[in-house]
């Protein structure tokens, strides 16, 4: 199911860049195809115009490396990928957003709340 | 190139983006529209709400990218000679007030000038004239004092200045991205 509404964009942007950084860690990819994998897992509102800022200051932080490669038939496109660096923040923030999602699941997980009509 | 490019690439050169971080960033720009338009994808999925606001996108990707030079970043090299001019100033000022003072405290009251009694022989001795220029001027006391303390003021203010001037970098404000772990966090 898409992300699509609600509140659940907004958490999702906590974590975008923890996205990216995975994406990344599975295959080097170039802006565009990042935002096509998101959308591929539901998460295409999350991103949008969020990903060039977000992987601009990834790349500022030396958490991502890029490299120019020409692409199939394309003009060459900047590609990147995460760096030692990145990875440990990937492997932290991952760490982090578990612990999150375990406490909040603790608290929230048992609430039942019947909505009258 | 579409509009939207093109109104980005204007913003960044009106940002005062470099040259070369500009085009390289309008060229994936314009090669990820031209993908998503032939995969029939809206742009709105690509730019977000930033399809509405193409120089508020430029800025923020410009920003994040650290390529924006922002009111601590220097656009031109710092005037590093200034601080040493200023003091060279300062100390020439110093010098004649401690001159001036000398002159008007001790009662000095010849100037000694010097030179060759037969000008066209060298190799001949020279020798040594005084000129009377009579006693100080009456009000060359505090002129000298006056100096030898703007003088030293100014050298001391320099200096101190100098000193504690701010860093050159300033443009590090805004959120940094995840930090990196480390050992010890």
């Amino acid at each position: 199911m898409a992300v699509t509404e609600g509140r659940q964009p907004q958490l999702l942007r906590g974590v975008l860049d923890l996205c990216l950084l995975a994406i990344l860690d599975e295959e080097e990819t170039y802006g565009y195809e990042l935002t096509r994998q998101l959308r591929d897992r539901g998460l295409s509102m999350v991103g949008g115009g969020s990903i060039y800022p977000l992987l601009g200051r990834l790349e500022r932080n030396g958490l991502v490396v890029t490299r120019r490669l020409a692409g199939e038939g394309g003009p060459p496109r900047k590609y990147y990928s995460p760096s030692a660096e990145g990875r440990r923040a990937l492997a932290k923030g991952v760490a982090e957003w578990r612990a999150t999602r375990d406490a909040v699941d603790g608290l929230l997980g048992h609430v039942t709340v019947e909505v009258g009509g | 190139m579409n509009d939207f490019v093109e109104a980005c690439r204007r913003e960044w050169r009106r940002l005062g983006v470099p040259g070369p971080v500009a085009e390289e960033m309008a060229a994936d720009l314009a090669a990820d529209l031209d993908q998503a338009r032939e995969e029939g994808i809206p742009a709105e999925e690509v730019l977000g709400d930033g399809v509405f606001d193409p120089a508020g996108f430029a800025a923020t990707w410009a920003t994040a990218r650290g390529v924006v030079p922002g009111p601590g970043t220097e656009t031109r090299p710092r005037r590093r000679w200034l601080p040493l001019a200023s003091l060279a100033s300062f100390a020439v000022v110093t010098l004649v007030g401690v001159a001036l003072a000398v002159l008007a405290f001790h009662g000095a009251s010849v100037v000694a000038s010097v030179h060759p009694s037969s000008p066209g022989l060298p190799g001949r001795p020279f020798h040594g004239f005084t000129r009377n220029v009579g006693p100080p001027a009456p009000g060359l006391r505090p002129f000298a004092v006056t100096l030898l303390l703007v003088g030293l003021l100014g050298m001391g203010a320099t200096a101190f200045l100098w000193v504690r001037r701010p860093s050159s970098r300033g443009d590090d404000q805004d959120w940094p991205g995840p930090r990196p772990a480390g050992p010890g966090h």
